[in-house]
């Protein structure tokens, strides 16, 4: 089995592990630090697929951002270190759910047919093209400008919803 | 010759080595003599009382909530940034508008007053 | 993706490169025992006294192993964790905290070719994603401890830290911008010109946003010796607190090789072409006039509430981030127009108009000052 392999079938078990810990923990930080583990484990992931910036990215954004979010989320409420009760009063009908639901997905992502060949080889180039790509009025222009929009509307709507009364 | 990214993993499982080191070398040389006293929460010597985790301003969330719309924006200047040699007069222009658009909500807020701390 | 292109691992090789990360790995933390020892020092002269000497036990000339004694009366303290505290959480914060520290210098370039760990082609963008993880081991440390002081030191670093984020990177994105391309070794490479020549305002927005990212005074509320006791490392003790203590000096140091690399040419210098490892000598002696510089504003400056920290950061430095990224794009793309594509005459423009700007905000400053003090003379003149 090539290296490769090795480390990606490592780098998933560990990214599921944590996932799975997320759900299983206990206290609600818990959950939140294991679910930085799974972020990290979709970072190697992507590392993996040969893109370094979409791994940045996730931790970037979603380390970085989303989760530190989260976790002050959580800080604020103040039952956060306090064991919680299991959410849900039959977790085996969850898990046979939860399997059944991915059985499904699995069974329709074989059905999908596999590219020849793989993507281009760029490495480096590929994020100018992106750049260039997001600022092409016949290529991604309009969503470039949507998402600033979008982000002006959390902007402003989340410190509105928060403001002092 | 092994790929660069897979040097990075092994870099970081090296900076782990250096992390749980010390640690680990402090645990084995230390004393383990431990009484009540020295395991109390330390409140300036006085004993504690009242739940110890307290509940915190909610401004907190808010600069958070601020600083995760910018980190989008930001991630999306990374790419913007790159080609920018490559690129036309006017995707600078358009990255203004990308900007202005954001710029001009942060001033928005800051004029409304919730930016202000307390 | 192929750990080893080509099929088989050669171990050699492999251990070459292990033995190359292990190295790199120690640079930081051998400086760093030369760092303190001059920081102590630096500021004891700053405030007016002599900083560690050799007063009582001989510590070496000048004192110069008082870092060492340091070290061992640290790692000799007893581990104490408090009651109640979250014990996995407690013990992982000074280990992440540490491991993030040193995580960065995998892409941080010391000589021309091979004098580092990895040349990324997204190297700037490492740095960053490594540096956004910094306000997790703080969470967890604040957190864990079960303690007030340390919970509101957590929320505090953590709010400064994550807002200071942005103007770090869109500062950073001038450079990146400049060389079109995130590899720490192009942008060295790409300064015949140091860049802080061409963009001093990006330069300038870069170094206070670094120096509230590793909580220099006077951005140092994280901390706050007196004020809250330690912050969110109040409940550590020993080795763990030390290992605090390191993880701030490394992120001060890579904070002030960054801005050596992005800012002041890396490791360009004299005969660098004929003796590469002499690029290691300049990057160092670069970024350690930046770290003292740093240590002046330690020794010099008061602490800022919280409030005026994040105010400074959101109602100044992030738009003015904006307006100088915005600036060098549009006077870079400008500027081969009227025919300026060698590197003096493009810096020169460059700096023409950041000086324009700077001018400009200074203006803009000043007006708001005069208009706030008016205002103050009439509300004192009204009856």
């Amino acid at each position: 089995m090539p290296v490769s392999q090795v480390v990606f079938l490592a780098v998933g078990a560990l990214a599921l592990g944590a996932a799975v810990r997320v759900v299983m923990s206990h206290r609600v930080f818990h959950a939140a630090l294991w679910l930085i583990g799974s972020f990290f484990g979709v970072a190697a992931l992507y590392m993996l697929l040969e893109s370094p910036f979409m791994a940045g990215i996730q931790l970037f954004l979603y380390i970085g951002g989303v989760a530190v979010l989260t976790v002050i989320a959580i800080m604020v409420t103040k039952g956060g270190m306090r064991p919680d009760r299991r959410s849900t009063n039959d977790p085996w009908s969850s898990a046979v759910v939860a399997v059944a639901l991915f059985a499904v997905m699995v069974w329709m992502i074989i059905q999908l047919p596999l590219p020849a060949e793989p993507a281009s080889q760029v490495h480096g180039e590929s994020l100018h093209l992106l750049g260039a790509a997001l600022v092409d009025p016949e290529g991604y222009l309009l969503p470039f400008e949507v998402v600033s929009v979008m982000l002006l509307i959390v902007l402003i709507g989340s410190l509105y919803l928060g403001r002092e009364r | 010759m092994i790929h660069p990214y897979a040097l990075v993993g092994l870099f970081l499982l090296v900076a782990l080595v250096f992390g749980i080191a010390p640690i680990l070398l402090a645990w084995i040389v230390s004393p383990k003599k431990l009484n009540p006293r020295k395991t109390q929460v330390y409140e300036s010597g006085n004993p504690t009382f009242g739940e110890t985790w307290i509940e915190f301003k909610p401004q907190y969330y808010l600069y958070g909530l601020a600083f995760v719309a910018f980190d989008v924006e930001a991630a999306f200047l990374f790419p913007w940034a790159l080609a920018h040699n490559q690129l036309p007069l006017y995707a600078v222009l358009e990255a203004v508008v990308f900007l202005a658009l954001l710029g001009l909500g942060l001033l928005y807020v800051w004029r409304k007053g919730w930016l202000e701390w307390m | 993706m192929d750990v080893v292109p080509g099929g088989s691992t050669p171990i050699p090789a492999f251990l070459l490169r292990l033995l190359g990360a292990f190295a790199m790995a120690l640079v930081p933390l051998v400086l760093i025992l030369f760092l303190i020892w001059e920081s102590r020092k630096v500021i004891g002269r700053m405030q007016d006294r002599l900083g560690p000497t050799n007063a009582g036990t001989y510590a070496g000339p000048f004192a110069l192993f008082q870092t060492f004694a340091d070290g061992i009366k640290i790692l000799t303290k007893e581990l104490i964790i408090p009651d109640g505290a979250d014990r996995p959480v407690f013990i992982a914060a000074p280990i992440l905290v540490v491991t993030v520290a040193i995580a960065v210098w995998a892409v941080i370039p010391l000589g021309p070719a091979g004098l580092q760990v990895v040349d990324l082609d997204v190297g700037a963008f490492y740095v960053v994603a490594m540096s956004s993880l910094a306000p997790f081991s703080m969470i967890m440390a604040g957190w864990s401890s079960r303690n007030k002081y340390a919970e509101v030191g957590a929320f505090r670093a953590v709010s400064q830290i994550v807002s200071y984020e942005i103007p770090q990177v869109l500062a950073l994105l001038a450079p990146v911008l400049l060389t079109g391309s995130l590899s720490l070794q192009n942008i060295i490479q790409a300064q015949s010109v140091p860049y802080i020549v061409a963009v001093p305002l990006a330069a300038l927005i870069y170094f206070l946003a670094s120096a509230a990212e590793v909580g220099r005074l006077p951005f140092e509320l994280a901390e706050a010796d007196s004020e809250i006791v330690a912050g969110f490392f109040t409940e550590y003790s020993g080795m763990m607190f030390g290992a605090f203590y390191l993880a701030e000096f490394i992120n001060n140091l890579t904070a002030a090789v960054v801005f050596a690399i992005l800012f002041l040419g890396g490791w360009r210098g004299p005969w660098v072409d004929q003796v590469p490892m002499l690029g290691a000598v300049w990057l160092l002696l670069k970024a350690f006039l930046v770290f003292n510089v740093l240590l002046l504003f330690w020794a010099a400056m008061p602490r800022l509430r919280i409030d005026q920290v994040l105010g400074f950061n959101w109602k100044f430095l992030v738009p003015l981030g904006m307006v100088v990224l915005l600036a060098v794009a549009l006077v870079d793309k400008l500027l081969p127009l009227v025919g300026l594509t060698d590197p003096w005459p493009r810096s020169l423009g460059l700096l023409l108009a950041n000086m324009v700007l700077g001018l400009g905000v200074v203006g803009v400053l000043s007006w708001m000052g005069r208009r706030a003090q008016r205002r103050i003379v009439r509300r004192e003149v009204a009856p």
